[in-house]
């Protein structure tokens, strides 16, 4: 049994009448071509995914209850051990008067059913071992290609449920990445460049990462006081990501560091943040969320204060429909609410002058805390006069709070692009002096 | 419950014969059935879910490129097709040659399976002693995972091995908040079993967590610069995995893509430091018999009395570095190839004394967790943060600190280490790398290290 939406019916089909269910089917098949220095080839792979998972709810005496059960193994036994699993997750689980499943909604436009067909690899590999090359040969000072990849998703979604939700999208993304290692006398560095978009220009992906490398090669500099601090799109994506996942209904209602009411002042004046559910940069981008509400674009933050927050159909307030948010990282995943494509409004353009460019983050993934606030993190930057790279310094720590660095944003770039894996447009970003 | 992986033998020979019509050297199919079970207790809320999943993928390898492709359903012609989109990025010219693998079922070891039924019970329990620790505590999150795999390898050189591998993860996330500050606390030991152990009670985890996010509104900012630092028992296990253990996985060595590519043989550190990767340790949260290449497992010294020994390989990195592999092919589904992984990895208990070494820190930084960090494998530049700090003077805890971080390179800091204590104590994890998320364990006896940056919260 190979079709995702006859799969996902035939799991609903086995429910009873007195339960309520939805099943998330995924069909994904990923392509990935990895070269390294010179433009060798060094490995293609494909793998191909076909899985379900079944949110299955009953009404017991004290109210609603949920479980949640996902498998890949989609003959009869598979789907029925699965079925069978969730049914007694449900009964165990605890009432919640949250728990329900959402009503069909009208999209904006009607999914695009089918898994899309893939690009020949060819082209991929033409692609990564182009990069590679382009990657090895533009500075001597690169000592290594450590990865150029290309990386193909072709996915369909298909959700069904027992209240008539039934939308069914497919898609296809790409990402192409380059990480080198640049050297000098006085160590070694690590540059980075990658795009979702495998139209983009190789060759200037390659300038960057290599920019980025050498950037950071030579001796180590004194941080002067009182320079402005710009960060990099990779950094803008990681920070601000962390922003949007405090402006959830949740987080905000207690679970974050940010407390409403609506007209609260979260950031400077330069922060006007949206986030963009239907956009086509968006990685999950299709008319419908992980439990099939139509997306739409919310707008989270006008000029520094609060308007808008992000939710599901669970978390949303009585009476008010979801925003489009709930996500899952697959079918082994209850849906969860988090942004979809976070987008700054470009201010004005940052003046080319002396200040500190922060290349990459140390240290974010325990450093970047969205439940308290904290950030404590290396940045890892260089010195730019007018402009211009000019010298390395050492790893600066950054201890601060979300509340205090994005009250201190004073510019947002016209430069946003796609980041891979961050659901963001990200932009260079200046911070006004004293944050370091 | 766990299960023998649902496939047939006759389609796995077909499948490494039709890998290698393309060429290659060796052929290779992994095959797995994995069955968890998670729970959830969130402020008096329970959740459950169980997921099974099942998949196959055919590798072919060799000089020239590698190829993959893997499958979720198990049938002959998925695994043939497999097959043929593996083989295509061979050139063609050099069909490969196939021996049919062992006849018979693979050695899967048999073990419990995981079972639900104990979980509210042990959620509780955690929860419970998360809320006594004391008045401000605001949220508390238990979450239990248990994990039951096997695996079935088999290659075109005739070897035909599986495994079985169990695991146990019970996590305490607590938030507080006092004096108009919110703080957290976190605990999350795990292991290679299905049952609870002596040392990880769910009363001890929620304990340790409850404790741990109370302590920090009463913590100050730490003094910042270059200061002597011990790090307790378990404590520096996370900097030797993600500042030595990393940097010593062979891809990126091979590739001149690491801190110490060009190092092997050298000095690295006192004599007094040997870090091993050792996944055959008893009931380790990073355990197997065998990798997921089929290497039988056994314990790998990266860094022998200071000299840097030896790097983790799969099979594709020690064909390349010319040299015999180590058991460290690792894969988190098999959706994903193998790449170079640590298993349970460890800084050697020495013969200092714990309460000396901190004794005679006169005036330092004394360190119970780290909480993450992260390192430049290229540049050897670490940045980690503390879950869990405090000034020493004099030998004494003088007062929590808060918003702790270490700033150095990892030779640096193995070159730094004065001290090695006789009290290893090990800290449960799931390791990233390439997207693929593995688990670990990593160790470390007392350490007191010099040399490194310490810096610290303004607010």
């Amino acid at each position: 049994m190979r079709d995702l939406a006859a799969t996902a019916e035939a799991l609903l089909a086995g429910c009873r009448g007195d339960e309520e269910a939805e099943v998330y089917g995924l069909h994904r098949v990923v392509t990935r071509v990895e070269t390294s220095t010179g433009g060798e080839l060094r490995q293609v792979s494909r793998a191909e995914t076909l899985g379900v998972g079944l949110r299955l709810v009953i009404d017991g005496a004290a109210g609603a209850r949920t479980g949640y059960a996902s498998t890949t193994d989609l003959g009869d036994d598979g789907l029925g051990t699965a079925l069978t699993a969730a049914r007694a997750a449900a009964v165990t689980a605890s009432p919640d008067p949250a728990d329900r499943l959402p009503e069909p909604r009208r999209l904006p436009s009607p999914g695009v059913p089918g898994l899309p067909t893939g690009t020949d690899v060819d082209a991929g590999v033409r692609t990564a071992v182009e990069l590679a090359r382009a990657g090895g040969s533009l500075d001597p000072r690169v000592r290594t290609v450590d990865l150029a990849s290309w990386r193909e998703e072709c996915s369909e979604v298909s959700i069904v449920s027992t209240r008539g939700v039934r939308v069914r999208h497919g898609r296809r993304t790409v990402e192409i990445e380059l990480a080198v290692v640049g050297e000098g006398a006085d160590g070694s560095a690590t540059g980075y460049a990658g795009r979702c978009d495998d139209a983009d220009d190789v060759a200037a992906l390659a300038a960057e990462a290599v920019a980025g490398a050498v950037a950071l090669l030579g001796p180590r500099r004194e941080l002067p006081p009182g320079l402005p601090v710009l960060l990099s799109p990779d950094v803008t994506a990681t920070l601000l990501t962390a922003l949007g996942r405090t402006l959830t209904g949740p987080a905000l209602d207690g679970a974050g560091p940010f407390r409403g009411p609506l007209g609260t002042s979260l950031a400077s004046e330069a922060v006007t943040l949206d986030d963009d559910g239907p956009s086509p940069l968006a990685a999950p981008a299709g008319p419908f969320d992980d439990e099939g509400q139509p997306r739409q674009v919310t707008r989270l933050l006008d000029r520094g204060r609060l308007v808008g927050a992000l939710h599901t159909s669970a978390t949303a307030p009585p009476g008010t429909p979801s925003t489009g948010s709930a996500r899952r990282g697959s079918h082994r995943s209850l849906p969860g609410v988090g942004p979809t494509l976070l987008r700054l409004t470009p201010t004005v353009e940052l003046p080319a002058a002396a200040a500190v460019l922060v290349h990459q983050l140390s240290g974010e993934g325990a450093g970047i805390r969205p439940v308290t606030g904290r950030v404590d993190v290396g940045l890892v930057a260089c010195l730019l006069d007018d402009g211009v790279p000019a010298g390395r310094l050492p790893i600066l720590p950054l201890s601060t709070t979300f509340g205090e660095l994005w009250s201190r944003v004073v510019a947002v770039s016209e430069n946003g692009r796609a980041v891979p894996g961050f659901p963001v447009v990200a932009p260079t970003v200046m911070i006004r002096p004293g944050l370091l | 419950m766990t299960a023998a992986v649902p496939i047939d033998l006759d389609d796995v020979a077909a499948a490494l014969a039709a890998a290698l019509r393309r060429g290659g050297a060796w052929s290779e199919v992994f095959a797995e059935h994995r069955t968890s079970a998670t729970s959830r207790l969130q402020d008096g809320r329970l959740e459950l879910r169980g997921d099974r999943d099942v998949g196959a993928a055919v590798r072919v390898g060799g000089a020239g490129p590698r190829g993959s492709a893997s499958t979720t359903v198990l049938d002959r012609d998925s695994l043939l097709a497999a097959a043929g989109a593996a083989a295509a990025v061979r050139d063609g010219r050099r069909p490969g040659a196939v021996l049919r693998p062992g006849a018979g079922s693979p050695p899967v070891p048999a073990e419990g399976g995981v079972d639900v039924a104990l979980h509210p019970e042990w959620l509780g329990r955690c929860a419970d002693a998360a809320r006594s620790a004391g008045p401000g505590i605001r949220s508390v999150i238990v979450t239990i995972v248990q994990v039951a795999q096997s695996v079935l390898v088999a290659t075109s050189e005739g070897r035909l091995t599986g495994d079985t591998r169990v695991r146990t993860r019970i996590t305490c996330r607590v938030t507080a908040r006092r004096s108009g500050r919110t703080s957290t606390g976190f605990e999350g030991p795990g292991w290679g079993d299905l049952t609870l152990p002596g040392h990880a009670t769910p009363e001890a985890v929620g304990a340790a967590a409850g404790h741990r996010a109370l302590r920090v509104p009463d913590a100050a900012p730490p003094p910042a610069g270059v200061l002597p630092v011990v790090l307790g028992p378990g404590g520096g296990g996370l900097l030797v995995h993600e500042a030595c253990g990393h940097g010593l996985e062979a891809d990126g060595v091979a590739r001149g893509a690491s801190v110490y590519s060009r190092t092997e043989g050298r000095r690295l550190a006192s004599p007094r430091v040997t870090v091993v990767d050792d996944p055959t340790l008893l009931q380790g949260f990073g355990s197997y018999r065998v990798d997921d290449e089929g290497t039988p497992a056994q314990p790998t010294v990266l860094i022998d009395d200071g000299v840097q020994v030896a790097a983790l390989t799969d099979r594709s990195a020690a064909e390349q570095l010319s040299r015999a592999g180590t058991p460290n092919g690792r894969r988190e589904s098999a959706a994903t190839p193998p790449l170079c992984r640590m298993s349970n990895t460890a800084l050697r208990a020495g013969t200092d004394d714990p309460a000396a070494v901190l004794a005679d820190l006169r005036r330092g930084v004394y360190l119970t967790r780290l909480s993450g960090g992260e390192v430049d494998v290229a540049s050897g530049e670490f940045a980690f943060t503390a879950s869990e700090a405090f000034l020493v003077e004099h030998g004494e805890l003088t007062r929590p600190l808060t918003g702790v971080t270490l700033l150095g390179t990892g030779p640096a800091a193995l070159a730094g280490i004065t001290a090695v204590g006789d009290d290893l104590a090990w800290t449960a994890a799931l390791c990233g790398n390439d997207g693929q998320w593995v688990p670990v364990s990593y160790g470390s006896p007392t350490l007191r290290i010099e040399g490194l940056t310490i810096t610290g919260s303004r607010s």
